[in-house]
Formats: C-alpha cells, structure tokens, sequence
C-alpha cells in the first residue's frame, strides 16, 4: 500500500472543479467589492493607517524639539 | 474612532490601564513592544553577514580549483591554501551552498520579515503582540533552528530537497516555532486589535503565515530512519511536484508576500505619504495569493512530468506579470510628488531600487517559466542570476532600506552614519549589477553551447568541461559582484552598531490610548415596497432592489474582516492543494516500467551518500527530450524511472554533466580515481575532491534500519527487510566491486569504505529501462517494455565523454 493507492481511492476528482469556482467566486467577489464607489472614504481612511500610529516620523526631528 | 465608542456612566469604575475622555470615552492604555523588533533587527545583520559570506566562499569554490591548477602547473604554489575549499570534507559546495540558500531564505529574509511584521503588526491594529511569551520563544526558537541548521548542513544530515534541506527533528521545530510560537502570537494580537480596518499589509502577513504552515507540512512528510535520516514519502515524479509545488511557493509567500507587506507599510513611512491605490493593493493582494500557488509546475519543464502539468504552471506563471507589476507600480507611484526626497534620503533609495527589483525579477519569472526560454535557460546560471536579481535586489534591499530607517527609531537616536548608507547603497547596487549581469552571460553562454551542433549533426562541445571552463572569467567576476555586496553589508552591520552604541540608557516607552474596538451592529433594515398597484411578484423585487441598494450585507461581511481574510486563505491553500493531488498523487499519472526494481541496498546506502554529499547541487539526473541531450547523455528519462527514488534527485543546476545515465559507461576505478581527486581523470575538473569516502567506513548497521524505512513506503524490498539481511547483499555487493577495483590496479581493500557504495550506486543509475523485466518470482524473462513505444526498450546509452 502506497501513499499514492490511497490518494487514488479517495475519489478527488470533483474537488479541483469545486475549488476553482470558489477562487472565482471569491476574487469576482473582491473585485467587485473594491471598484465599488461608495467605499472610497474608507479605503482612503485605511491607507493612511501606517502614518497614523503615533510614532515619530523623524526621530532626529522630533527629539530635537 | 470616538463614533463607536460606548457612553458609559464616568462614575463607574475603570479597568486597570485604562482612562477615559472627558466625553466618558473608555481609552485603553498600552504600549509598543519594541524590544523583540531589536533583537530580530540585530540578528537580521548578523545572519546577513553570514549568509552572504558563504555565499561568497561558494562563488570562490567554484574559481578556486582553476586557480590551483594553473598555480601548480607554474610550479609556484601561493595559492594552493585555497584547496582547503575544494578538499575539507565539510566545506565541499554539495554542502556549502544549501547552507547558504538556507542562511540567505531562513536567517536573513526570515528574521527580517519577522521584524517588519513585529513592528508594523503592533502599530497597525494599535495594540501589543499579544504574548510577549510568545515572541519571546519565537525569537530564541528561530534562532535554534537556525544554529542548528548552521552545524547539520556542513556534516552532510539533510534530506537533499532543494530549500526543504533541514532533517525531520529540525522540521518539526519548525512547525512548532512557525504556526506554534509565532501563528498563535499574530492571530490572537490580530483578534484583540483596537483599528477595526485590517490593513493590505497585514493581509499580506496572513497569507504567508498560513500558506508557509501547509507548505512545510506537506513537503516535509517523510519517514525517519533514525534521528538523522528521513525518506520522503513521495518518490520521484510526484516529489519533484510537491517539491516545487513547495520550492516556487516558498519564493512567493517567503521571499514576496511578507515582502510585499513590508513595502506597503514601510514605503508609505519613508515617503511621508499614504500608498499610490490602496484599492489596487487589495486587487495585488487577492490576484497574487489566488495565481501564484499554481505556478510551480514551471520548474519542471520537458523533465518526466507531464506535459499538461507543467503547460499549466507555465500560463500560470504568465498570468502573474499583471499582479506583480500593478503591485510593484502602486509601490513607485507612493513617491509621487516627492521624488525629489529620493536624492536626500538611503532608505528610498533602496526601497525604489528593491521595487525596481521585484518588477525586473516578475517579468523574468513569467518570462523563463515559457518553455521556449526554459528549454535554454534550464540548468544553466541563467536561473541563478534570477534568482539573484530578486534576492539580493528586492529582499536585499527592501531589508536594507528597512533597517536604516527603523534603527534611529528602535534604537531612540540618530542614524550614526548617513553617508556611509549612501555608500551602502552605490557599493551594493554595483555588487548586485556585478553579480547579475556576467551570471546572465554564463547561463545564455553554457545553454547555447550545451545545444550547438556542427555541420555533421555531432555536438559542436563534445566535451563537458569545455563548457565549464568557458565561464571562469564570469565566476571571477562574480566573485567580484558578491565581494562588493557583502562590502556593503558590512558597513550595515557597523553602521547598526554605532548607531546600538549611542542608544539612550533606558529606552523611552510611550504609552498610548486607544478605544477598544466595539461590536458593529448590524441591523436589518425593514424595507416596504415603493410601487403601487404592482403584483406580489413587483413588490418583491423592489424590496429586494432596496435590499441590494443598502448594502447592509456588506456590513456583515466588514465586521468580520479577520475571519474572512484568514478563511478565505485557508480556502485558497486547500483548494490549491486539492487541485495539485491528482497531479502529484494519483498513480496513474505515473506509467510504470516493469523492469525498474528497487536500488540494492548497498545502492541505497550509495544513494544516502549521493544526497548527503549535496551532489544534486550540480548534477542533474533528468534528461529532457531534446536532441541535443539524448545526443550527449543518451535516452530520454520516462516517469517510471524514478518510482523508487525517496527523494528525487532531478536537480536544477548542471555545474557538471547529467548522470541520469551515467551506469555503467565508465569503471569501477575510474570513478573512484574521479571521486579521490577530480583532477586526476580530468585535468580542468572544478568539483570538490572527497578523499574521504576512501577512508570512512560504511554503517552496515544503518544499512538494515535504511531499507525497512523504504519498505515502509512502498518500495518492495521483499526478504530484504528481513533482520541481517540487507547487510548480507550489501557486504557481498561491496566486496564484488572492491575485488573489481583491486583487479584493475586501484586501491586495494575499500570492501568497507564508503566509495563501494557511491560507485554502486552511479554504475546503477539508469540503467534498468535497458534490462529483461522480471517475473513474479523475480527471475529476469523477457525484454523490459518501456511506456514509449518507440525505442523506450533499447536505450541509446552511447555518450561522449
């Protein structure tokens, strides 16, 4: 008995199909989520996020002060 | 933030760490943990330093063995301490260079990424890793793994997978350290984060976490034969699947996903500005995540595998120009309106060089992965230089770029030097651009002549050698390029240390305050129908339009953004799975060939050396069905070729010629004149010298425990596990060959050493296509029948030599 004997009895042929769709399903999802207008305020709220965590952007700068 | 915050009576009591606004706002009181983002910068340079110095005697090794020759033959011997790097049984390149792709991937880039992600994770959700525990036993696990990696790769203990080197005890701290330590610790800091929006980078965190867990786990399934032995549980065609299923995704969520997270925190901070479309960042993100795990079938073109397999990686590939390029441009275009802050500041030097990196490297990619391309760029340096491009280009400088602009922070002072950043920069650019551009000219160079034919037919460059030694003035500088890139290193690592030195006494700990995150309501809205006088049917369509319109759904989908994100990967990485099995695992796809039997086990003990030694590092046992390789190696290799081969050992370099074929066309004596000293049988030979097999014993004891580890997964050994008696074949096998060697005036008495066993195993390799299949009883009867019809019986083993 081999890995691949029990591999080839396990039946997965529908699987691949199954798994196909649903990376479709789900990137057709995101797409469509990311082009859509009314979102815009927040993807432009978390693009500041990395600037927006309170660490000093200029070390000498602001230790200097 | 304050909008979600829940009004809550001031006079009631506050928890420990916390105050509130004079709104009655409840703040939450934390702070950064920056102590484990120091101690993987630090070791980040240490281990950077290392990685690119073996690198470097790697490159030399392949120099040195000319520049000895050529020294001898002067009479003066200045040189000729530089043999220690061709002859010392531990620092031979079949041993050296997994150390040092190793150290580059597991040491440099891992510790590099686990500081951008230690400091980014915590400033991005606003709170603290959530188990300093945690971080702190990722840190010294990591640290473990790689020390002992450091010590178990030059004794020759590996598994001979490309990149998946490490033994079995090794992978299973792993798994521990990676999933385990470091998993738990990002989820959880993930779970009780205080910014509701999870941002692209972290997505990008999670991918690798989660890919990088099934990656390991399923390439590294193998059986133990001892505590530093293991046999993969695939065996040939379906282990070179799952290995560069694993070897391509290894470059994609270790090498770009983490990467790429990096970028977009660390390039928005050292612009000062917020990513050019963070809308395209999340179309980067969900088409690199669903394409790229497809891709790996495109290393293993016109090799065993079958064509529709690797067809399929190839288009895969292709379509990865699109994602990568709109990912490396999103990155540039952060810069818009600042360019001019280029000129000024190190670190957006070598991020918009490091991007510039990435963009070359991804159209490369997709570029060889098209079997036109491949078919010259396979086992040539061509591939080398690729991968040099986008290691020392874009994880190299991303990482550089990274350290110089988060040390003055982490370290609470100023950069010691600027200037020497600068030179950082142009040493390392000039060292990439000297390593890159002659490897480009030795692989193209070597492919072509390794294709060339004369008028007559025959091979214009019978000889293999004279294909080697056509590229010493491009090794040389290579030598070059890799000197000035570890040069650059260097000033890092005493850049880094001057700037440690100046830190403050005690660190300045800012503590923040943040509302905690508070549950998102959602609710249905009740909606009527706006039509009058309409059908039932009418009435309910427009309350379903409303529906749509309102989007409340949605809202749904954006309160659990962790879940979707974490689960949605956890999909694409099974799915992806399940799509490769019937690939990698179902037998069918494997015609067998009746006469290929298991190796011997005196072969297999041969084998063990093969691996160990690292021979696969530069010897190739795949012969692609091109004229110009039948014509110098001989028959063509077929899938059923290798079904006992735990690991297979294709290869992906030729530094030397192919030995798919290599039994039985040269003797017993000549191959251990060969392996004793290279030189000896041909004179501008650069392989290692391993006078060693000489004089080490084989463990015929481990030989027993080795074969009942075979036949545990699958290979039919018969009686052969039987106690006592592999041993048995293996010593009468040795001594047939040592009283061979002795007959033809070799060295006498090597019944024992290990070169009986290696010698027993290369006068076997190919060979079995060529022999009677046998009958049930195991007696040879007729001619073997080979799954291609024409000519698959009698192979043409004539080769040039």
């Amino acid at each position: 008995m081999r890995l691949s004997d029990v591999m080839s009895g396990l039946g997965l042929a529908i699987y691949p199909i199954l798994a196909m769709s649903l990376f479709l399903f789900v990137f057709v999802g995101v797409i469509v989520k990311v082009l859509r207008k009314r979102d815009r305020a927040e993807f432009d709220r978390a693009a500041m996020l990395p600037l927006s965590d309170s660490t000093p952007s200029n070390p000498r700068r602001d230790r200097a002060s | 933030m304050a909008e979600h915050a829940v009004q809550v009576n001031p006079a009631l009591e506050l928890p420990e760490h916390a105050s509130r606004t004079r709104h009655g706002v409840l703040l939450e009181e934390y702070s950064y943990d920056d102590a484990i983002v120091r101690k993987f910068l630090l070791v980040t340079v240490v281990w950077g330093l290392v990685a690119f110095l073996v690198g470097l005697l790697a490159a030399l090794q392949l120099v040195v063995p000319s520049v000895i020759a050529y020294t001898t033959a002067s009479g003066a011997r200045p040189f000729a301490f530089l043999s220690i790097l061709s002859s010392v049984e531990f620092l031979t390149f079949g041993r050296l260079r997994p150390l040092h792709t190793n150290a580059a991937i597991f040491a440099f880039a891992g510790n590099a990424i686990f500081a951008a992600i230690y400091y980014s994770t915590q400033r991005l959700c606003k709170t603290r890793m959530w188990s300093d525990t945690l971080s702190n036993l990722h840190f010294w696990g990591w640290q473990l793994i790689i020390l002992s990696a450091a010590l178990t790769l030059p004794l020759g203990i590996t598994q001979g997978k490309e990149y998946a080197e490490l033994e079995w005890p090794i992978d299973l701290l792993i798994a521990v350290v990676w999933l385990g330590f470091f998993g738990t610790n990002f989820f959880m800091t993930l779970k009780v984060r205080r910014e509701r929006h999870m941002y692209v980078a972290l997505w990008f965190y999670i991918a690798t976490i989660v890919t990088v867990t099934m990656l390991h786990v399923v390439n590294s399934l193998a059986i133990p034969a001892g505590l530093f032995k293991s046999y993969s549980v695939y065996a040939g065609v379906q282990d070179a699947m799952i290995q560069w299923w694993y070897g391509h995704n290894a470059v994609a969520f270790f090498l770009t996903t983490p990467f790429l997270g990096l970028m977009y925190y660390f390039m928005p901070k050292a612009a000062e500005r917020p990513v050019y479309s963070y809308r395209l960042s999340i179309v980067h993100f969900w088409s690199l995540v669903f394409i790229y795990i497809w891709a790996g079938p495109h290393h293993l073109h016109y090799t065993a595998l079958p064509a529709w397999a690797s067809t399929l990686g190839m288009l895969f590939s292709v379509m990865l120009w699109m994602p990568s390029w709109g990912g490396g441009i999103n990155g540039l275009l952060t810069l818009r309106g600042a360019w001019h802050k280029l000129s000024d500041d190190p670190v957006l030097k070598f991020f918009v060089v490091g991007i510039t990196f990435y963009m070359m490297s991804t159209f490369e990619g997709p570029m060889l992965s098209v079997k036109s391309v491949n078919m010259l760029s396979h086992y040539t340096d061509w591939t080398i230089a690729h991968v040099h491009g986008g290691t020392l280009g874009w994880n190299g400088f991303m990482t550089f770029g990274m350290i110089y602009w988060m040390a003055p922070r982490l370290f609470q002072t100023k950069l010691y030097s600027k200037k020497l950043a600068e030179w950082h920069f142009w040493v390392g650019t000039l060292g990439i651009l000297l390593y890159v551009i002659p490897i480009y000219v030795a692989g193209i160079t070597q492919g072509l002549m390794w294709r060339a034919f004369d008028q007559n037919g025959t091979l214009a460059y019978p000889e293999f050698i004279e294909t080697v030694t056509k590229l010493m003035p491009f090794y040389w500088i290579r030598v070059v390029g890799g000197t000035l890139f570890f040069v650059g290193a260097i000033m890092l690592g005493y850049n880094v240390l001057r700037t440690w030195m100046s830190r403050p006494a005690v660190y300045e700990v800012p503590v923040l305050r943040t509302p905690p995150i508070q549950p998102l309501e959602v609710r249905r809205p009740v909606f009527h129908s706006r039509l009058h006088a309409n059908t039932e049917f009418g009435h309910a369509g427009d309350v379903f339009i409303q529906n749509v319109q309102n989007a409340w759904w949605h809202r749904v989908l954006e309160a659990f953004p962790l879940r979707f994100v974490f689960w949605a990967i956890v999909a694409v990485a099974i799915g992806s799975l399940l799509e490769l099995i019937p690939m990698f695992a179902i037998r069918s796809n494997v015609p067998t060939i009746a006469s290929v039997q298991p190796y011997t086990p005196l072969e297999l003990a041969g084998r063990d050396i093969y691996v160990a030694e690292g021979c696969y590092n530069c010897h190739s046992q795949m012969i692609r069905p091109i004229w110009a390789e039948t014509k110098r190696y001989g028959e063509y290799s077929k899938p059923g070729e290798f079904v006992y081969d735990h690991p297979f050992q294709w290869g992906s370099r030729r530094i030397g010629p192919d030995l798919a074929r290599e039994g039985g066309i040269r003797s017993n004596l000549w191959h251990v004149l060969h392996l004793q000293d290279p030189r000896q049988a041909s004179p501008q030979s650069i392989m290692p010298a391993y006078p060693h097999l000489l004089s080490q014993n084989i463990n015929f004891d481990e030989i027993q425990t080795h074969v009942r580890a075979q036949a545990m997964i699958g290979v039919p050994y018969g009686e052969a596990v039987k106690d006592g008696r592999s041993q048995e074949l293996a010593r009468a096998q040795a001594l047939s060959i040592s009283q061979d060697i002795a007959k033809s005036e070799g060295p006498k008495d090597l019944d024992n050493k290990k070169i009986v066993a290696l010698v027993a195993y290369l006068q076997r390799l190919g060979t079995d296509i060529a022999k009677p299949a046998p009958d049930a009883t195991g007696a040879p009867t007729q001619p073997a029948q080979s799954q291609d019809s024409k000519g698959g019986a009698k192979p043409n083993l004539s080769r040039k030599d």
